[in-house]
C-alpha cells in the first residue's frame, strides 16, 4: 500500500470517524510493536549516570559483519575506517602484511560469502523528503528538551504528569502554526486519548501496511537516536525517583507519527515508498581489499603481539613464581586504566594487585550524606537489590557542625544565585550587578587553580575532613542494609571469584576508581562503569567493612576461607586522573601497622609518578602507543621534553580542559587469568584484567559469572568506544566546544540537535581528524580449562552468540594443554 | 465463568480462570509485566534466573551479576478476555524476541484476588 496526498486527506477524514467506534485495538500488541521496534537504539542514560555501552546493542543477533551493513544503512553510519586509513597503518607497520595476506586469501577462497537482508528503504515518505523530515526532527529536539528538562528552565510545561503524548496533544492544538489548516486542526483537536490508540491511527493514516509497522516505527526511532535512547534508558527506569516525570518510547512515537503528518499535509511533500534489499558482500571489488579485513588484520595483529606475551610467560618462570606480598595486597577494577597504576605499584614494591569488577560484588546503590538521592553502584546488567547510606564516622563527629554550617551556606548560596538569575524580575538586574564579581570568580579559576595544585597539603586536606563511613548494616533504622547472610554472600563471592581465598596479607585494600575534572558535564564518562558511572571508592569502603566485621569472617571461614586475625581490609580510590590514591585508613590505630600504611602511601606515591610518565609517554609518541611494548621507554629515547608531572594534575583542576584523561581509549582486550601471565609487560592501559583462579574454581561458576556479567561489561564498552571512534557524528558526542548542556541530563549541539548520547571527539581523537587509537574489537583471553570454556558457552546460548557473531574474539590459555588455544 | 466445587464438604470455593506463563529474557520482562498491569491484572509471579533448553540452546540460570540476559518465568492468572489480550501482545512481542508462552485453564480461590 503506498500513500498519496489524496489518500492522507481522504485518511484525515475516515479514519478518526472510523476510530470513535473501533476501540479494537489491542494495547498489548502495541506495546509489543513498540518494544520490538525499540531495539534499534540501545539506552542511553543521563550524563550524571554516563557509562560506555554499545550504540548498536540490538544487531548483536547478526553475525558482525552483516550487522555494520544493517547499521550503514539504518543510520548512514560508518562501521569501518576509509581503506587509505587502513593502508598507512599497513605502511606504518600496525597492519601485521603477512596477517592481512593470509585473510586475503582466507575471505576469496570463501564461496558462500553472500547474504541478503531485506529492509524496507529508509523512512518511506520522510528520508528523501529533506524540509518535512527536518521539521520533523527539529519539532522533535525542541519537545523533547522542554518536556524531558526537570531542572534548568522556571517555566515547566504543563500537566506533564499525564504524559508525554498528553500533553503534546493539548499544546499543539494552541500552537498558531498547525490551526491555520481547518481540517488539521479539527483533526488534531479529536486525536485519541490513549498512546496506543493514537499510535495505531497514525501508522493507519500514514497508509504502512500491516507488515511493515514494525520496520516503519525502528526507521523513526533511527532518525533521532540520541533522544529515542535516552527515552528508552528513562522507560526502564520508571518511577525512579530522580525524576518527576515518566516518558516512554510509545508516547514518544505517537507523537514523531503524528508530527509526520502534520508536515507532510502542510510541506505537501511525498517521495513514493520502494522496497530496497541490502546486499552484504566479502568481497567488494576484483582486486581490492575489503575493509572489514583490514580491520580484521589490524585487531589480529595485536592480538598476536599479546599472545606472544603470554606465550612467553606461559613457558618461562615468570607465571609459577611466587608473587612477594609482604606490604598488601590491593584489589582494582579490571578498568584498562588500572593496568598501568598495577604495573607501576608491583614495579616499586612488594605489593601483589589483582583485578576484579570495580563495584566489588555488591549490588547496591550509594546515598551520600549530601546527595538528594542514591545513586546505583553496580553494573547497570543488574538492578541494586540494596541501598547503603553514609553515615559520619565517630571520630570525626566533631568536625562535624562545622561541616553542615559551611554546606547550609553554601546551599543557601545556589539557591539564592539561582533564584536571582532565572526569576524574571531579577535575572536582567542580577546579570549587571554581579557580572564583576563573576568575572573574578573566573579569573581566579583561570589563573589561581594551578597555584591551588602546585601549594596542595594533603595533610591539612585530611585533617580538617569530615570521614563518612558505610552504613552497610540492615537495622530498623537502615531497612534498606545488608543482612549479616548477604554480607557473607556477596562478600565471599567477591574473593572467589577473583581466586582470592587463601595467603591474606597484613592489608587488603579493596581500590575503586574515579576521575577529578572541572566544568565536564561527561565527567562520569571517565568514572568507574562497573559502578553504573560513579566513582568506587564507596563500594571499596563498604565491602572493606564487611569483610572486616568478625562474624562475617567467621560465615566465610565456615565456608572454607580463612582470613587471618591480623588481616585488615581497607577500601581506597584510585584518581585515574591525578594517579594519586587515597586509602581510607582512619580506623587503623596500631602504631605499626600505621607505620606500614604511611610506607605503602609513599611507594604508592612514587608509583603514582610513575605512571603518569607512562601514559603521558603513550599519548604523546606514536612510536610507544602503536605497539604493546615489554620493554620500558623513556622520554631521552623518544625524545620527549622532560614529563611535567604538575601539569598533568592541574588537568583535574582546569575548567577549560576538555581532555583530562582518556578513559578507556584504545581498549583492545579482556584477559581472565593470573596477572603473572602479563607480568612485567607494558600494556600501555588497553587490556582489561581480572583475576582468576582456574585451579580453585573446579566447578567453573566463577569462570561463569565472570564471562556473564563482567565480560560483557567490557563488550559494551568496547563497542562504544568502537562506534564512537568509527563515527564519531552517529555514534558518539561531536565535539566538545559547541555542546550545550540541556536540562541537566544530556548535552546537545548547538542549540538545537538529536541529544549526544556517545563519547566525545575528544575523548578519542588526538585532533579533528586524528584517532589516538585505531578502534577495534575486543579479544577475550581465558586462562581455564578448554573444557569449562566450552561447557560454559554451550550452556550460555547467549555468551556463545558473541563470539561465534564475532563480535567478540576468544583464546583460552589452557593450562592442561599449557598452549593459547584461538576459538576465533 | 460457571463455578464448581472441589468437594462436597470442602467448602473450598473455586472458579475457572485462565493462567499464562511465560518465559523472557530479563530484558523484557519490564514490557510483559507493563502489558500485564495495563490490561488491569491484580498481580503476578516473577521467578528470575530461569534455566533450560529451547530454541537458541541452553539458558543457563546462574547468572549472579547479569538480570538482562537471564531468563523470567512470569505467571498471571486471570480472566479470559484479559488473558487473551495480553496473549495477543506476547504473541506479537515473540516477532522479534526469544521466549515461550503457556496457557492453562486453571480453579482458582479467592476469585476477588484475580479480577
Amino acid at each position: 500500500m503506498e500513500i498519496t496526498l489524496e489518500k492522507l486527506d481522504k485518511a484525515l477524514k475516515t479514519e478518526r470517524r472510523k476510530f470513535k467506534s473501533d476501540s479494537s485495538v489491542n494495547k498489548s500488541v502495541v506495546k509489543a510493536l513498540v518494544a520490538n521496534a525499540s531495539s534499534i537504539v540501545n539506552t542511553a542514560p543521563p550524563l550524571k549516570n554516563f557509562i560506555a555501552d554499545n550504540p548498536t546493542k540490538g544487531f548483536e543477533d547478526h553475525d558482525f559483519l552483516e550487522a555494520t551493513k544493517l547499521i550503514e544503512k539504518y543510520f548512514k553510519a560508518k562501521c569501518f575506517q576509509d581503506r587509505e586509513q587502513y593502508q598507512k597503518l599497513v605502511a606504518d607497520g600496525e597492519i601485521d602484511p603477512e596477517i592481512l595476506r593470509s585473510l586475503t586469501e582466507k575471505y576469496k577462497k570463501e564461496k558462500s560469502n553472500t547474504a541478503e537482508i531485506k529492509i524496507l528503504a529508509p523512512n518511506l515518505n520522510l528520508r528523501s523528503s529533506g524540509d518535512t523530515l527536518d521539521q520533523v526532527n527539529n519539532y522533535t529536539n525542541q519537545f523533547c528538551a522542554g518536556f524531558l528538562d526537570e531542572t534548568e528552565s522556571v517555566w515547566g510545561m504543563p500537566q506533564r504528569e499525564k504524559g508525554f503524548y498528553y500533553v503534546w496533544k493539548n499544546l499543539i492544538v494552541h500552537d498558531p502554526k498547525f490551526t491555520g489548516d481547518s481540517k488539521l486542526k479539527s483533526w488534531l483537536g479529536s486525536l485519541p486519548a490513549s498512546p496506543e490508540e493514537s499510535l495505531s491511527l497514525a501508522l493507519t493514516v500514514l497508509g504502512v501496511a500491516e507488515d511493515d509497522k514494525l520496520e516503519y516505527l525502528r526507521l523513526s526511532l533511527s532518525s533521532l537516536p540520541g533522544w529515542a535512547s535516552y527515552i528508552k534508558w528513562r522507560e526502564a527506569h520508571e518511577h525512579w525517583d530522580h525524576f518527576k516525570y515518566d516518558v516512554n518510547l510509545l508516547e514518544y512515537l505517537a507523537v514523531r507519527l503524528h508530527l509526520e503528518i502534520v508536515f507532510l499535509k502542510m510541506f505537501k511533500s511525498y517521495v513514493p515508498r520502494k522496497e530496497e534489499s541490502v546486499t552484504i558482500t566479502r568481497q567488494e571489488k576484483e582486486g581490492e581489499i575489503p575493509v572489514h579485513v583490514y580491520q580484521e588484520a589490524l585487531e589480529r595483529t595485536y592480538q598476536k603481539q599479546l599472545t606472544d606475551i603470554i606465550e612467553t610467560n606461559l613457558i618461562g618462570e615468570a607465571n609459577s613464581q611466587a608473587v612477594d606480598k609482604s606490604l598488601a595486597q590491593m584489589i582494582f577494577c579490571m578498568d584498562v586504566r588500572s593496568e598501568g597504576i598495577r604495573r607501576s605499584i608491583e614495579s616499586v614494591s612488594t605489593v601483589e594487585t589483582l583485578g576484579a569488577a570495580g563495584f566489588f560484588g555488591l549490588p547496591v546503590s550509594y546515598k551520600k550524606y549530601d546527595e538528594e538521592f542514591a545513586e546505583d553502584t553496580c553494573p547497570v546488567l543488574i538492578k541494586p537489590v540494596h541501598k547503603i547510606e553514609e553515615m559520619v564516622h565517630p571520630k570525626t563527629l566533631d568536625k562535624f557542625a562545622d561541616f553542615q554550617f559551611t554546606k547550609s551556606l553554601n546551599d543557601l548560596l545556589i539557591k539564592t544565585y539561582k533564584s536571582l538569575k532565572t526569576n524574571v524580575g531579577t535575572s536582567f538586574i542580577f546579570a549587571e550587578a554581579a557580572g564583576i564579581l563573576y568575572m573574578a570568580m573566573m579569573l581566579s579559576k583561570t589563573f589561581f587553580s594551578k597555584m591551588k595544585v602546585l601549594f596542595k597539603d594533603n595533610n591539612k586536606k585530611s585533617k580538617d575532613k569530615v570521614y563518612f563511613d558505610a552504613n552497610v548494616d540492615l537495622s530498623a533504622s537502615n531497612p534498606s542494609g545488608l543482612t549479616l547472610k548477604e554480607q557473607v554472600f556477596f562478600s565471599e563471592t567477591a574473593l572467589r571469584l577473583m581466586g582470592l581465598t587463601k595467603n591474606f596479607s597484613e592489608f587488603v585494600i579493596f581500590t575503586g576508581h574515579g576521575s577529578t575534572t572541572e566544568n565536564n558535564p561527561y565527567a562520569a564518562a571517565l568514572d568507574c562503569g562497573a559502578c553504573a558511572g560513579q566513582h568506587g571508592g564507596d563500594n571499596a569502603k563498604a565491602v572493606a567493612k564487611i569483610l572486616n566485621n568478625p562474624e562475617v569472617r567467621k560465615e566465610i571461614a565456615n565456608n572454607g576461607i580463612h582470613i587471618p586475625e591480623n588481616t585488615v581490609f581497607l577500601g581506597a580510590e584510585h584518581d585515574t586522573t591525578t594517579d594519586e590514591i587515597e586509602i581510607y585508613d582512619i580506623d587503623i590505630v596500631d602504631p605499626e601497622k600505621r607505620q606500614r600504611i604511611d610506607m605503602l602511601k609513599s611507594k604508592l606515591g612514587i608509583a603514582a609518578t610513575i605512571n603518569r610518565e607512562s601514559r603521558e609517554l603513550t599519548n604523546v609518541s606514536a612510536k610507544v602507543n602503536k605497539k604493546l611494548h615489554t620493554g620500558s621507554v623513556n622520554t631521552e629515547e623518544l625524545g620527549i621534553d622532560e614529563i611535567d608531572h604538575d601539569k598533568i594534575i592541574f588537568k583535574s583542576q582546569d575548567w577549560s580542559e576538555t581532555r583530562p584523561e582518556w578513559g578507556l581509549t584504545g581498549n583492545i582486550a579482556f584477559f581472565i587469568g593470573a596477572r603473572g601471565l602479563l607480568k612485567g609487560s607494558d600494556l600501555r592501559n588497553r587490556v582489561f584484567m581480572h583475576s582468576y583462579d582456574w585451579e580453585g574454581d573446579t566447578e567453573g561458576s566463577a569462570l561463569e559469572t565472570i564471562m556473564s556479567a563482567p565480560m560483557v561489561v567490557t563488550q559494551c564498552i568496547n563497542g562504544q568506544y568502537y562506534f564512537s571512534s568509527m563515527d564519531n557524528v552517529n555514534f558518539g558526542s561531536g565535539s566538545k566546544i559547541t555542546h550545550n548542556v540541556v536540562g541537566d541530563f544530556g548535552v546537545i549541539q548547538g542549540n538545537s540537535s538529536d541529544l549526544q548520547t556517545g563519547l566525545t571527539l575528544q575523548s578519542i581523537f588526538k585532533d579533528d581528524e586524528t584517532l589516538l587509537y585505531n578502534p577495534q574489537r575486543l579479544c577475550v583471553y581465558i586462562q581455564a580449562p578448554l573444557s569449562r570454556v566450552e561447557d560454559i558457552l554451550d550452556r550460555n546460548a547467549n555468551l556463545k552468540n558473541l563470539f561465534t557473531r564475532n563480535w567478540l574474539y576468544l583464546k583460552v590459555i589452557c593450562p592442561i594443554e599449557n598452549k593459547i588455544i584461538t576459538i576465533n | 465463568m460457571s463455578e464448581f466445587k472441589l468437594a462436597k464438604d470442602s467448602g473450598i470455593e473455586l472458579n475457572e480462570m485462565l493462567k499464562l506463563e511465560v518465559v523472557v529474557t530479563g530484558d523484557d520482562q519490564e514490557t510483559v509485566t507493563t502489558m500485564m498491569k495495563d490490561e488491569g491484572v491484580t498481580g503476578y509471579t516473577v521467578i528470575p534466573h530461569v534455566s533450560g533448553y529451547g530454541h537458541y540452546g541452553h539458558h543457563e540460570g546462574r547468572m549472579l551479576f547479569n538480570d538482562k540476559s537471564s531468563f523470567v518465568l512470569i505467571m498471571v492468572v486471570a480472566p479470559e478476555n484479559v488473558i487473551n489480550n495480553i496473549a495477543e501482545g506476547i504473541e506479537a512481542l515473540f516477532k522479534g524476541k526469544s521466549g515461550v508462552m503457556f496457557i492453562s485453564e486453571v480453579s482458582v480461590a479467592r476469585v476477588t484476588y484475580f479480577s
